[in-house]
């Protein structure tokens, strides 16, 4: 590493320290270099992640059919080309971890919220750039880890993503519990440090370091949802951590935390006694249902900021956007118990979670609307970037909804754990933080890399993708409604479960296209870093200030001063304005605020008698009146 | 090497605003630690008041480390006024009493631990109850390990304090390990209180 | 120059994929139909290698086809495509076609989901679950076509400027307490519908003890003295799988697991054998002569082994120079002590002849399936061996969690035979059954158990075939599955086959 490299880059335009290989592309402490790691690592997990679902997936359209390509990837863990149950365990275990943990939380947030904070805030760089090339280095680490998993002849780890014990920690009962297991642990407690030193990073940069003008009230809904995700990950990951060290010591130091009570045959009685294993699922969910709110925050953030600006118009309802995220994410740690409703819980603590997660989707609703009412009567530019964040819209009311069925401790008897809740989370975390993710690096991609990305391939990609995970998930729903469980190898043993093949099988194919179809995604990516067309510099004519440093990306951001902030990030299609956007840092002689009292009085009424000749409208001038818009 | 310590502790931004950001991280990390124990302790809690919860003797030694708490905090907080003063010999006196105090922390611990352990309440001891001692040893390990933190941090103190990066106008690292160390004593404290109450 | 290239690329990749397609096509089809047989095998790799080859290729087509018309576009500074117009129209397609998929799939589909009314809380469930698809279904609805109308609608158009308006204070009032309003619905209905379900039975139900274990079920009835005894993880073997409280079973085992530590002599081919005991095992020399011999046949007659069970050889000695061994067998020895003083203190205690060692539990019944009366409610006890497990019953709507150390119930009236179900159904041979529904090993998606539902006539009738479990005698007449001892490479495999020596 040179050691001058990071040297006092505040001081104006002078970049010519010297920069090997090492310092700029590996052990880099440049917050854009770092983001770009983020999103290659989080994009290769990714890649992995879709191709195990794809190798389980085979298995339950068809089960008991050999297939040479099971055998080719998995070798003795598909012996004859059919995967053994254990295995096909582990594939979904370690499938989703490495969507939840790997893509959804490092990727997205990680690769965003690094690259965002400095360039929206306008700062130089992190808090603590050193920090943040550790928390990139951990992550890789901890992937690293996850993967040598595979190479262990007991296979991966194989109690699925929440690794409840004692299944976990007894490898007599499944072998995936024995190295595997243990190397799944380690990962874990290196993501955990890396989620960490990321997060503090992320919250003392946006607290401490915004530019002069950047108030809380002008910052873009992005860093919003950056700040409150990694507040969140802040109280909720050590929880994990402790939860996972206890995991760590009843499995190699003997302690009986969460084991009591246990016979296996050839072993007989254990030692353990007076151990909970319900104490894990407390300590796990208490991060469980909060991490899923880092999954999908940053990705609702995106959105707020790709639909606003391809809309051409405000973010309606700029602070309840704000006060929905906050509510969603004080709200998000009360409600863990919602994952629990059937492990026994005392029935009057299954009411007041159920309460709680009932309440947590009025902010959510909230989210929803504004993000309609910012549709409505704009300007809407069909970018990839914008059909993505109306894909992670869709998405999230569809899976949103029934996490009403869910949330209910009555209903959720007959749901807990059937392919119903695999149909909830898949649309509404799964599908739509992957969208947010898609949007974001469509939205973004000049502005990492400086090029830009093939538009045509992007709608194609998107719109494969779209279709084909609604297929995928949402005929789910009525299998879980007919009681057919999820983490089942196969259904063909259960004469009642028969009727699903078919369906099976088309939700297999249509899994098949959609993970193809990102292979169009992967060339559009890969190839355009470097032969894409150079991008202009604000390609979307957006507010915000990441468009106003230099493309190319230099160290500190901004060759001179930073641009001092005037504004919200979005002013768009202001009527004052000629042009239909108004850039944060450009010096105006109002207060940041349109004022519309003297001159909007007769644009409304212009518009008014405008808009009662446009019958689709003719509600919502009821509503507008109703509700006095026009009163101006 | 230290050139490069000098630079990442630098505040690269022109200005910034509210609290210095690399302070504010300890802050955070801060934060971090009191989620987990405040994790581990709920654990305790929930765990000892269902079911069998051995009673154990609370060997002297964790006391010992009580007092030795208590002292390297008065240490270090002695050394951090010294350095706002520029008197850079007793800064360094006081931050090596620290350290000297830090490590005969773990040391005394670690003695506690053995007695525990003999005394039939080890880690791991498969009693009907034995979540208690379980537990204990648990939570001291835990806090041990924060505390070798704060000894790295205390470590990097004395060396930049030899190099004389630590002076009154230069109080970003050792304000950065007064308050670490002050926050495991703190923790030390609350956990110790804790479990006597909770045993 | 560039743009001829690709042309040609193109055409030859479309030649090729041709080509490919003309020779897979019909061992695509063949892929999906079951059975192949071994021999077939290699000609699958093959087609799987093909198969990824065609989507590389045909992804790699679509690929240059738009590149091609984003170069013309780059070129003459005209879109070929007007994705701003045709995104519009594919969003009103899609809702329409979208739309109708979903109503087909709630039709179509959705007649295959659980409305049964096979238990007495069925009915205030089915009530919950319609008035929260009502709320959400119209919500889904309304956003649904919102959205994509509004795409459709307001796409961007030449010289159109969107309507500046951040925000109405009123409007997200309104939307904000409407939701809420629901909600508040939805919660106090949920409260109820909970509350019906958990709530403590005011008569004493019948209750059923149900046994969980890798992989399979047992249902233990309380037996004529309807008293269900201490049973505990500590007593169980192999001819005691429930753990019950037996004297004669308690002392078998211990005899056995102390022969286990100190050894036992056998007749082998009417000779007296010794068989090492744990204590012995762990001694070094023996360990290493064992190690030795090892290593003797993994250079000797090893080297005509299958290659699988070479492999197994090498496991063996790597484990033992590992160490692995002797941590198994030394952990063997301490779980085994544990065992034995934890009996012993259970049994020395003063009441435990009375309360626990009474005998109640002798005359218990333990089924291979869950038999219950129509109309009478019952309240299941959980208790499982090893892992969690979860008692799933799809059509009654129950479901609860079984949690080794930790007892679970459920309370709920069946109110429904098999026999009516089997009518209704028009499958004579319709049999209900409750499978696990948290994942617990291997074979989680089999382990499953019959679950009859029957007149109170039936019951008893059947109640009379049962055999109580244990005979006042030390005999047992119960016949259990099987506990395998499957211990693939513990030290009890190895114990015998030191024995064998
Ligand atoms: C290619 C797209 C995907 C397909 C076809 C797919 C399919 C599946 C299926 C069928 C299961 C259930 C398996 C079983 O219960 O036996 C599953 C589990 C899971 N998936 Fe996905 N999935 C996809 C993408 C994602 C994404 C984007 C996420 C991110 C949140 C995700 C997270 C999970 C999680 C957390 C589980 C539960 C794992 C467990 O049970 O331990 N998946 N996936
Ligand atoms: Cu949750
Ligand atoms: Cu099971």
């Amino acid at each position: 590493m040179s050691t001058a490299a990071h040297a006092d880059h505040g001081s104006h335009g002078d970049h010519h320290h010297k920069e090997t290989f090492i310092s700029k592309y590996v052990f880099s402490m440049d917050h854009k270099m770092i983001a770009r790691q983020f999103l290659i690592t989080g994009i290769i997990m990714g890649c992995i992640g879709v191709f195990l679902s794809v190798l389980f997936r085979l298995q339950l359209a068809w089960p008991e059919t050999q297939f040479g390509i099971l055998k080719m990837f998995l070798g003795s863990f598909a012996a004859d080309g059919v995967l053994s149950p254990e295995y096909y365990m582990a594939l979904v275990t370690i499938h989703g971890t490495i969507m939840v943990f790997y893509v959804l939380t490092a990727g997205l947030s990680g690769t965003f919220s690094n690259l965002l904070i400095p360039l929206q805030c306008g700062s130089r760089d992190m808090a603590s750039p050193f920090m943040n090339m550790l928390s990139y280095w951990f992550f890789f680490l901890s992937s690293v880890v996850l993967l040598s998993s595979f190479f262990v002849s007991t296979g991966p780890a194989s109690a699925g993503w929440t690794v409840y014990p004692p299944l976990s920690a007894l490898p007599k009962a499944v072998p995936g519990s024995g190295l595997g297991m243990t190397l799944w642990l380690t990962a874990i407690a290196l993501f955990i440090v890396s989620a960490l030193l990321g997060g503090i990073n992320y919250i003392s940069t946006v607290l401490n370091m915004r530019t002069k003008g950047m108030s809380m009230n002008r910052l873009p809904l992005t860093i919003w949802a950056f700040l409150l995700t990694a507040i969140l990950g802040l109280l909720s990951f050590p929880v994990l951590l402790g939860a996972a060290l206890l995991l760590i010591f009843d499995r190699s130091f003997g302690t009986s935390f969460y084991l009591s009570d246990i016979w296996l045959p050839g072993e007989g009685a254990y030692a353990n006694v007076g151990g909970s294993p319900i104490l894990y699922q407390h300590l796990f969910w208490f991060l469980g249902h909060p991490e899923v709110y880092i999954i999908i925050m940053p990705a609702l953030g995106i959105t707020s900021e790709v639909i606003a600006t391809n809309a051409r118009k405000p973010i309606f309802g700029y602070t309840a956007m704000i006060i929905s995220l906050i509510g969603i994410a004080v709200l998000s740690f009360l409600v863990w118990g919602h994952h629990m409703f059937i492990t026994g819980m005392n029935p009057f603590l299954g009411t007041m979670f159920m309460f709680i997660t009932l309440i947590i989707a009025v902010p959510s609703a909230v989210k929803t609307f504004n993000y309609l009412a910012t549709l409505w009567r704009g300007n809407l530019k069909f970018t990839p970037g914008m059909m993505f964040a109306i894909g992670l819209v869709s998405f999230f009311v569809s899976g949103g909804l029934t996490g009403l069925f869910l949330a209910n401790a009555a209903l959720d008897i007959a749901m807990h754990d059937t392919y119903f809740v695999v149909a909830h989370f898949h649309l509404v975390m799964g599908s739509s933080a992957i969208f947010g993710m898609f949007a974001g690096i469509y939205h973004w991609y000049p502005r990492m890399f400086g090029r830009r990305l093939n538009e045509s391939l992007g709608h194609l990609h998107f719109w494969l993708t779209f279709v084909s995970a609604y297929l995928v998930f949402f005929p789910m729903h009525f299998m879980g409604l007919a009681g057919v469980p999820r983490r089942y190898y196969m259904f063909t043993v259960i004469p009642e479960f028969e009727i699903w093949a078919d369906v099976n099988v088309m939700i297999t194919i249509a899994a098949i296209v959609g993970s193809v179809a990102q292979i169009i995604f992967l060339w559009n990516f890969f190839s355009n870093i470097f032969r894409g067309e150079k991008s202009e510099q604000n390609p979307w004519k957006s507010n915000t200030l990441e468009w106003t440093a230099p493309l190319e990306g230099i160290h500190g951001n901004w060759p001179g001063a930073i641009p001092t902030v005037y504004r919200g990030a979005y002013e768009y299609s202001r009527p004052d304005r000629e042009e239909d956007y108004y850039p944060q840092h450009i010096p105006g002689d109002d207060d940041g605020v349109y004022h519309p009292e003297s001159e909007q009085k007769a644009t409304i009424r212009k518009e008014t008698v405008e808009v009662s000749k446009d019958k689709e409208i003719v509600y919502f001038t009821a509503l507008r009146s109703i509700f006095g818009l026009n009163k101006g | 090497m230290n050139q490069k310590i000098e630079n990442l502790m630098k505040p690269r931004q022109e200005s910034y605003r509210g609290v210095q950001p690399v302070k504010f991280l300890v802050w955070l990390i801060i934060i971090a630690s009191i989620m987990l124990f405040g994790a581990v302790t709920s654990a305790i809690v929930v765990r000892s008041a269902d079911g069998a919860w051995a009673k154990f003797a609370v060997p002297n030694q964790f006391y010992i480390s009580t007092v030795i708490v208590l002292l390297s905090s008065l240490m270090i907080q002695l050394a951090y006024v010294n350095a706002k003063k520029d008197n850079l010999f007793y800064t360094k006196l006081f931050v090596g009493l620290s350290i000297i105090l830090g490590v005969a922390f773990i040391g005394t611990n670690y003695s506690g631990w053995m007695e525990l352990s003999n005394a039939g309440f080890a880690l791991s001891n498969d009693m009907v109850g034995g979540q208690s001692a379980s537990f204990f040893h648990f939570a001291t390990y835990l806090h041990a390990a924060h505390v070798l933190l704060g000894l790295l941090f205390l470590l990097v103190t004395f060396i930049r304090i030899y190099q004389y990066k630590v002076h009154g106008k230069n109080l970003l690292m050792i304000n950065i390990s007064t308050t670490y160390w002050h926050f495991v004593d703190i923790l030390w404290i609350y956990l110790f209180l804790f479990l006597i109450l909770s045993r | 120059m560039k743009k001829t290239f690709k042309l040609l690329a193109g055409i030859l990749g479309l030649i090729s994929l041709f080509g490919l397609l003309h020779q897979t096509d019909f061992s695509l089809v063949q892929l999906a139909a079951s059975e192949p047989s071994a021999a077939e095998t290699a000609t699958q790799s093959s087609i799987n290698w093909l198969l990824i080859i065609v989507s590389i290729l045909i992804g790699g087509i679509i690929v240059l086809i738009f590149d091609i018309t984003n170069l013309t576009t780059r070129v003459t500074g005209k879109n070929i495509l007007d994705w701003n117009k045709l995104n519009a129209w594919l969003c009103l397609v899609f809702l329409i076609l979208g739309m109708g998929a979903a109503f087909w799939e709630f039709f179509y589909h959705g007649k295959y989901v659980i409305t049964e009314k096979a238990t007495a809380h069925a009915e205030n469930m089915n009530m919950m679950f319609n008035a929260t698809l009502f709320f959400t279904g119209i919500v889904f609805v309304i956003v649904q076509v919102l959205l994509f109308y509004f795409l459709f609608k307001y796409r961007t158009k030449e010289g159109r400027k969107a309507t500046y308006y951040s925000h109405n204070n009123k409007l997200e009032i309104v939307w904000t307490a409407i939701p809420f309003v629901t909600m508040a619905v939805l919660v106090l209905m949920g409260m109820k519908t909970w509350s019906n379900i958990t709530k403590k039975s005011s008569d004493n139900p019948k209750e059923i003890e149900i046994y969980a274990y890798q992989f399979g079920w047992n249902a233990r009835y309380s037996g004529a003295d309807n008293i269900f005894g201490e049973a505990s993880f500590n007593y169980i073997s192999g001819t005691n799988p429930l753990g019950l409280p037996v004297d004669a079973e308690i002392d078998a085992l211990i005899v056995s697991l102390t022969k286990e530590l100190n050894g036992d002599t056998i007749e082998v081919n009417g000779e007296p054998r010794i068989i090492p005991g744990l204590y012995t095992q762990v001694k070094d020399s023996i360990f290493n002569l064992y190690h030795q011999s090892l290593l003797e046949e993994a250079s000797g007659i090893g080297l005509t082994y299958t290659e699988d069970k070479r492999n197994a050889l090498q496991k063996k000695i790597e484990s033992i120079e590992s160490g692995a061994a002797m941590a198994d067998l030394e952990a063997a020895i301490y779980r085994k002590e544990k065992q034995i003083q934890r009996i012993a203190q259970i049994r020395s205690a003063p009441s435990a002849k009375e309360t626990i060692f009474n005998g109640s539990t002798y005359d218990d019944v333990i089924s291979n399936e869950i038999h219950l009366v129509k109309g009478e409610e019952v309240i299941f006890l959980f208790r499982a061996r090893d892992v969690i497990h979860s008692a799933w019953m799809p059509h009654f709507k129950v479901q609860m969690n079984v949690v080794p150390g930790m007892q679970t119930r459920f309370r709920f009236t069946p109110i429904k035979t098999t026999a009516e179900a089997r009518v209704e159904r028009g499958n004579e041979e319709y049999d209900y059954y409750m499978f696990c529904n948290k994942v617990c090993g291997s074979a989680h998606y089999n382990m499953k158990i019959k679950v009859v539902v029957e007149t109170q006539a039936e019951f008893d009738e059947w109640m009379k075939t049962q055999k109580p479990a244990f005979a006042k005698v030390n005999e047992n007449e119960v016949q259990l599955e099987e506990v395998a001892p499957e211990a693939s490479d513990s030290a009890k495999i190895e114990n015998k086959e030191l024995a064998l020596k």
